[in-house]
């Protein structure tokens, strides 16, 4: 799985341009599934139909496949951008952070002269291009490589190209080993690393019985914790959200699929990164019960943030015995 | 219909969202004999409907009430046995310390809300509200037998039983909105002695605390009635609210909501048969965002015209709010009143709007 | 930037422009002949009239009268949008602009007969004290007044006043006088009238988003781009929460869409070149993202690339926070490629709002080259 995390990693794909990041996901689950369509909003649904099911059960599983990045919002008469957040980047990691566009021009974040830490914004930061001329609307990902930590793995995407590479290769593994029961909806969405957005009308369209989003959620790190979850502890299940709260149904399946899966797993009580894209397909037609699958990370609101291969082992395991063999 | 130990039995069945299942099972019991059907929404949503008897196709009303209040859930068991909590839901941190709880694990558990004591905090720390992540619930139980029973995700609520006060008043936990389902029941109760042409949906939906009115819009979306109405609480008057203009009286009966979320037909029809019945009532203006499950049914599909019924209720979130019953009492009538006079012909008249002339 | 070249061009130039109210309306036109003129008088007409989110009755009475006879089909739906359906092709475009302007509502008295009011959509408070402004649908007179500076402490000279510290004068001497002039509910406008303030720019209240209505009520009238069926969607409530544009594109299932919005203009003293979101005068803005959305750069694009090859002046919206009816529009059904336009508006949400003509002309220019290359099937979805 890391070479699929690093390969995910690298695809330039920030909020609202993501169809390099489909085109390279598509060719990573294509020969796991037996379809794959875009719908009008960019989201890539690869589906597996449904083996010796009970009839008509639907499963969709959710990671949104957009980085957050930087828009150049106008270009200064030095030639320096200004740019709004897209995501969940926090003003401190920006200063010093180097980007680049989609044709790889790359610049410098640098912070206006004389500003306090204190009133540390983005409307106090430019993007320094050198000689090269962006445009307005142009969008920029942090241009950090992807890095092996001492056996953990880092890089700027991973929020929620993590999530991505486990619905792959769950994909994967369901082929090898056996049928899941019913059908399963592999999606991988759009703007999600701003808020739940192209979520809802995959989920419109597709009409779950069941949904499941597998996003980062932030693990203890150095200073003050803020949090229980820890790196290398197991998946998170997560209870809740300042909009959500999981159906207790659906946190039981998760810590079911974990105990039969062998897997240890973590309870997850916020903060979270962002409102994750269960918020949004809950609300989908009549209604859709919606799990939420943490994986811890460390730093997830900087462009470095650090998980841990065996939760996302943990969460494979744990998702591929759910599909398989505990859904009834 | 007691009113009183109505209210009684849903505030003790209810809990947070997720665990409605309490209070649609007691629905379903206390409604049965006035409703054609009843069935579980996808959500956990509480559907019952009474059929009217005008000629098909007949138009659909709805009537929402929620079932989930807010509370505490366990989020870990720590070393000593002691429970560790989060919110669901608005919780007013406020009123923790020191509080009988009721944990809802594998049996329910009593317990009380700790923290350090006062002798060893700081003068300062005395006058401020102690943060959630340093109470913590003690059940008195061992460490192993708490694990046993307590998984996480298990509801923590006030340990309250429903008191009647004087004048007709009654305070006690999860009134909001044990209260609109109460009315719901009046509804249904007076409706049952009329005719009524439209099908009318009593709906208990889940999540209206803790979420962007899942249970609503998933009944509204499903249901696809005409004509919604949300029955909430609203602020009741007592002195040293921040609202100078947005709390009403103990006794005087529904707050009719007024404004964007509130259709003007709606309005109107509620307005001329409380006056019709001599039920006092006031206006509830409301200029954006309802705070109800109307504002999540108004912008399902194409739209559907929705109205807010609110009873005033005091010390809103507390494990004390306290309400007048005749308000609840007046409140299901004009619900009944309303839902007794849509027709086919008031149904299509939501959808001419009389322009205003330029002045 | 090219200024100055888009403002007398009429796309529909060549073809006989159909009839509008502004040809018989004696008191606005200095040149009847120009679009100028017949955008400031729908303009004026629109931003006079009263209209708050829930209430806008007033304003979809002109825009129906406004647009009888120049569109197929108009229709209300249960919210109260109202849909100007033109052409019929397989193509369905949905137009965007709302007719809900920000103001206040009556939710209270005094005993001696002053009003209380709450905030209907987002108003800075500090604009409230000293206002005269029109309460409900007979416009009664009303002033918002303080205490004499006389009166106060040193510390209150320079504090702004909160609004529930605020009353409403109507000159009602008890209670229940005031009530029967003005129940809870009642809707309290801005008094600002539209006028000139120079040759190009004007000034009035609710440009936000009456000026959208006006580009849209004008592009309406003269769109004729068969293979397109063009949804011009007056929306609803946009001011509390983008309600209306959920329910209507829902409804309508277009193809795609394009919102035309008023948008904050802070080319002003005090603010740094890239905090001022737009600049008077210097073309419709186009958004790259908001608070609800990050625009499909393919459309984006498009719309820059025909306001370049056309000499339109344009610029971009600079802020990615706040929003308008797009984010309402885009995540319906399973999902509306959507797109939007700003006009550039000084002092937004206030009173008295600026707004500059060429502003005007150049938007409904860039809709209608919009149109035109949907037409002809170049852009891209």
């Amino acid at each position: 799985m890391k070479d699929t995390l690093a390969r995910l990693a690298a695809v330039w794909g920030p909020p609202g341009d993501e169809s390099e990041t489909a085109r390279e996901i598509r060719a990573l689950i294509g020969p796991s599934v037996d379809e794959t369509r875009t719908d009008a909003l960019g989201n890539l649904i690869a589906t597996v139909r449904g083996g010796s099911a009970p009839a008509g059960r639907v499963v969709m599983v959710l990671a949104h496949m957009d980085q957050p990045g930087l828009i150049i919002t106008e270009i200064d008469k030095n030639g320096l951008g200004r740019f709004g957040v897209l995501g969940c980047l926090e003003p401190a990691s920006l200063p010093g952070l180097r980007v680049r566009s989609r044709n790889g021009t790359l610049g410098v974040v640098a912070l206006e002269e004389g500003v306090e830490p204190k009133d540390l914004a983005p409307g106090k930061m430019v993007v320094d291009f050198g000689s090269a001329a962006p445009a307005a609307g142009d969008i920029l990902v942090p241009a950090v490589d992807f890095a092996e930590l001492g056996g953990r793995f880092s890089a700027p995407a991973l929020d929620d190209r993590t999530g991505c590479a486990v619905l792959i290769e769950v994909a994967r593994r369901l082929k090898a080993d056996g049928e899941p029961r019913g059908s399963v909806h592999f999606v991988f969405t759009v703007q999600g690393a701003v808020a739940p957005r192209g979520a809802r009308p995959a989920a419109a369209g597709l009409e779950p019985d069941l949904g499941l989003v597998v996003d980062l959620t932030p693990a203890r790190a150095a200073g003050q914790p803020r949090t229980e979850v820890e790196l290398g502890k197991g998946p998170a299940v997560r209870l809740k959200e300042p909009n959500y709260v999981a159906p207790p149904e659906v946190t039981d399946l998760l810590r079911r699929a974990a105990r039969t899966a062998g897997v240890p797993w973590q309870t997850d009580i916020g903060p979270s990164v962002k409102p994750s894209d269960a918020q949004a397909v809950e609300l989908a037609g009549a209604g859709v019960p919606t799990g939420v699958l943490g994986l811890p990370a460390r730093y997830a609101r900087t462009p470095s943030p650090v998980v841990d291969p065996a939760d996302l082992e943990g969460a494979v395991r744990l998702l591929t015995v759910l599909l398989a063999r505990e859904l009834d | 219909m007691d009113i009183f130990s109505e209210l009684a039995l849903l505030s003790r069945a209810a809990s947070v969202r997720g665990r409605e299942s309490g209070t649609v099972e007691l629905l379903k019991r206390r409604w049965g004999p006035w409703l054609d059907d009843v069935r579980t929404g996808r959500l956990g949503n509480f559907v019952g409907l009474r059929r009217g008897t005008g000629p098909e196709p007949r138009p659909k009303v709805m009537a929402a009430a929620h079932m989930d209040g807010v509370g505490l859930v366990v989020t870990r068991v720590e070393g000593g046995g002691f429970l560790r909590v989060t919110s669901v839901g608005g919780i007013d941190r406020r009123l923790l310390l020191g509080q009988e709880v009721q944990v809802q694990g594998r049996r329910p558990l009593t317990g009380v809300i700790g923290a350090r004591p006062p002798h060893l905090s700081s003068p300062e720390e005395r006058t401020g509200t102690v943060p959630l992540e340093e109470l913590y619930v003690d059940t008195g139980l061992a460490e192993s037998e708490v694990k046993e029973l307590v998984p996480p995700g298990s509801p923590v609520l006030y340990r309250q039983d429903l008191v009647l006060l004087r004048n007709g008043r009654a305070a006690g936990r999860c009134l909001d909105d044990a209260v609109g389902l109460v009315v719901l029941g009046v509804a249904l109760e007076e409706l049952a002695r009329v005719e009524h042409q439209a099908d009318f949906y009593v709906v208990g939906t889940v999540g209206e605390e803790a979420g962007r009115y899942p249970g609503a819009v998933t009944a509204a979306y499903d249901l696809w009635p005409q004509i919604a109405f949300a029955v909430d609480v609203t602020f009741g008057s007592y002195p040293g609210q921040n609202d100078p203009t947005g709390t009403y009286p103990l006794g005087g009966g529904p707050a009719i909501g007024v404004g964007p979320n509130c259709h003007p037909k709606l309005v109107a029809l509620l307005e001329e048969q409380a006056t019709e019945a001599g039920i006092p009532f006031s206006r509830e203006v409301m200029p954006g965002a309802t705070g109800t499950d109307a504002w999540g049914i108004q912008v399902v599909r194409g739209a559907i015209p929705t109205a807010v019924l609110s009873v005033p209720l005091r010390y809103m979130h507390t494990p004390v709010e306290t309400v007048s019953l005749d308000d609840i009492a007046s409140t299901g009538k004009l619900l009944a009143r309303a839902v007794a006079r849509v027709d086919r012909p008031a149904v299509e008249g939501l959808s001419c709007y009389e322009d205003k002339p330029r002045t | 930037m090219l200024r100055g070249q888009a403002e007398d061009v009429n796309p529909a130039a060549g073809r006989p422009r159909p009839p509008t109210d502004a040809d018989t309306d004696t008191d606005t036109a200095v040149d009847t002949n120009t679009a100028v003129d017949t955008n400031t008088a729908i303009l004026g007409r629109l931003a006079d009239a009263c209209g708050l989110a829930g209430d806008e009755g007033e304003v979809r009475t002109i825009l129906r009268e406004t647009l009888a006879g120049l569109v197929d089909e108009i229709s209300t739906d249960t919210m109260g949008n109202l849909v100007c359906r033109k052409g019929s092709g397989p193509l369905r475009v949905m137009l965007d602009a709302h007719m809900d302007e920000v103001g206040l509502v009556v939710s209270g008295y005094d005993e001696t007969g002053l009003l209380r009011f709450k905030e209907s959509g987002g108003l800075d408070p500090r604009v409230l004290p000293g206002r005269s402004v029109l309460v409900g649908p007979r416009k009664i007179p009303g002033v918002i007044g303080t205490q004499a500076v006389h009166l106060l402490d040193k510390e209150e000279k320079d504090k702004a006043i909160p609004t529930k510290e605020l009353y409403l004068d109507i000159g009602a001497r008890s209670r229940d006088e005031a009530a029967a002039a003005a129940p809870p509910g009642t809707p309290v406008y801005f008094s600002t009238r539209f006028e000139r303030l120079s040759d190009r720019v004007v000034k009035g209240k609710a440009f936000d988003d009456r000026a959208g209505c006006a580009v849209l009520a004008r592009v309406l009238a003269e769109a004729d781009y068969p293979g397109l069926t063009i949804l011009g969607v007056f929306t609803v409530q946009e001011e509390v929460g983008l309600r209306g544009a959920q329910t209507a594109a829902y409804r309508l299932a277009p193809d795609l869409a394009l919102v035309v919005e008023a948008t904050s203009c802070a080319d002003v003293p005090g603010t740094q070149p890239h905090e001022t979101v737009t600049r008077l005068g210097c073309g419709p803005a186009i958004t790259l993202a908001d608070a609800n959305i990050v625009v499909p750069p393919g459309l984006r694009g498009h719309l820059r690339g025909l306001a370049e090859r056309h000499g339109v002046p344009y610029q971009f919206r600079r802020l990615t926070t706040s929003g308008n009816d797009a984010g309402g529009i885009f995540l319906q059904r399973t999902g509306i490629p959507t797109c939007a336009l700003s006009l550039p508006c000084r002092y937004l949400h206030a009173p008295v709002n600026l707004l500059h003509l060429d502003d005007l002309a150049g938007t409904v220019r860039l809709v209608h080259l919009f149109l035109e290359s949907l037409a002809k099937g170049e852009v891209p979805l």
